[in-house]
């Protein structure tokens, strides 16, 4: 079976950039702009692995990580984003107090190789 | 070493310039996030195109230099979060005093043959938080800057010692709260700075040097660091003639304890 991703990024080309990697790597993909479907979306494609972006326009990403804690989430977490160290760790303590999934930071610009090494991981 | 403590000439200036550089550093940060997510976008899809190219042909030619053009605005928003990163990526104790007895070889290395090194470090065990990394390149780059007042002659000095200061007696010019402060002061026998340059000295892209090489963040690099580890940077004119640069950072409360 592949394994599943689901990619939140407001930036559709980079989402795409991500779909193309992920899926050369073996992953089914979704990719979504936007935050306000993710919950949704999440529950119905019961993801293995999320690409995250941080910080959003419209919805905070911490916001969604302390909703993935509270649901009891296990998919392994990729956060990604160009320079938030404040929200970066404030995600990566809520994700890892939550579930215990794990969780990789990745700081833009991101190579293929990079992002293969973390998709595979 | 210089005594900040005594001296308060330009006050108000410094006070000014830092509290001008902190408001840059936040401006510089948001800037650096946005410009990252573009080129996230950018180079990522680029490195996509030229995997499906042909590598002899022209557009693959192209993308090369357009990769070249991309990367150079990648270091640089990496030079830029030298100055304006807001914390230690990977904060750890160290002995500030073992930690540039070590670096000495590569102090050394920096300057001109003609220039003596000295070190002058504190007896009693010191001990601070910091990136080793960002700590080593702001020591390297004081001793750029004394190496570039000196030429090809004279003498360096590198002391690491403790002050503790009070509410009353706060550096000129300095963001600091009373406290223990390790003390790492470069002195050089050099040109000396012109009041006017040392208050532009911790401006990002400043610089007085010809050298191409040394130019761009040089001295505001020190004063991020310095800020992201909750100490300052102070700048003073050695008697006879050239700088002593002190770089102040908080003595870990162990320490204290």
């Amino acid at each position: 079976m592949r394994q599943r991703l689901l990619v939140l990024d407001d930036d559709p080309d980079f989402g795409s950039f991500v779909r193309k990697v992920a899926e050369d790597a073996g992953y089914e993909v979704t990719v979504l702009e936007d935050a306000h479907a993710f919950k949704r979306v999440y529950q119905q494609f019961a993801p293995h692995r999320i690409v995250l972006d941080v910080v959003m326009p419209e919805i905070d990403g911490i916001e969604i990580m302390k909703w993935l804690a509270s649901v009891g989430n296990t998919a392994s977490v990729i956060l990604v984003s160009g320079y938030s160290p404040h929200y970066m760790k404030a995600a990566e303590l809520i994700a890892k107090s939550g579930t215990g999934a794990e969780v990789t930071v990745l700081v833009k610009p991101i190579s293929i190789s990079d992002l293969t090494q973390a998709l595979n991981n | 070493m210089h005594d900040p403590i005594a001296d308060t000439t330009g006050t108000d200036d410094l006070q000014a310039e830092s509290n001008e550089l902190s408001a840059v550093a936040r401006f510089a940060r948001h800037v650096v996030h946005d410009f990252n997510n573009v080129l996230g976008t950018a180079l990522g899809n680029l490195e996509l195109a030229q995997t499906t190219l042909d590598k002899s042909s022209d557009s693959s030619g192209y993308l090369v230099k357009v990769d070249r053009a991309l990367g150079r605005a990648a270091a640089l928003t990496d030079e830029l979060l030298l100055f304006a990163a807001d914390r230690p990526a990977h904060p750890a104790a160290a002995d500030p005093a073992a930690f540039i007895r070590q670096l000495k070889p590569k102090i050394s290395a920096r300057l001109a043959p003609g220039i003596a090194v000295e070190l002058r470090l504190s007896g009693g065990e010191l001990s601070v938080e910091v990136d080793a990394a960002d700590f080593e390149s702001a020591v390297l780059r004081l001793v750029d800057n004394a190496g570039d007042a000196m030429g090809e002659e004279g003498q360096l000095r590198i002391s690491v010692e403790k002050h503790v200061l009070d509410g009353r007696d706060l550096p000129a010019g300095q963001s600091l709260s009373p406290g223990s402060y390790v003390v790492v002061a470069v002195t050089d026998n050099g040109t000396g700075m012109t009041e006017e340059i040392r208050s532009r000295a911790l401006s990002p892209f400043f610089s007085t040097r010809r050298r191409s090489d040394r130019r761009g963040l040089g001295l505001s690099a020190v004063f991020g660091f310095a800020m992201r580890h909750r100490g300052g940077v102070d700048f003073a004119p050695r008697t006879g003639g050239g700088t002593c640069a002190s770089l102040y950072l908080p003595c870990r409360k162990v320490e204290e304890e």
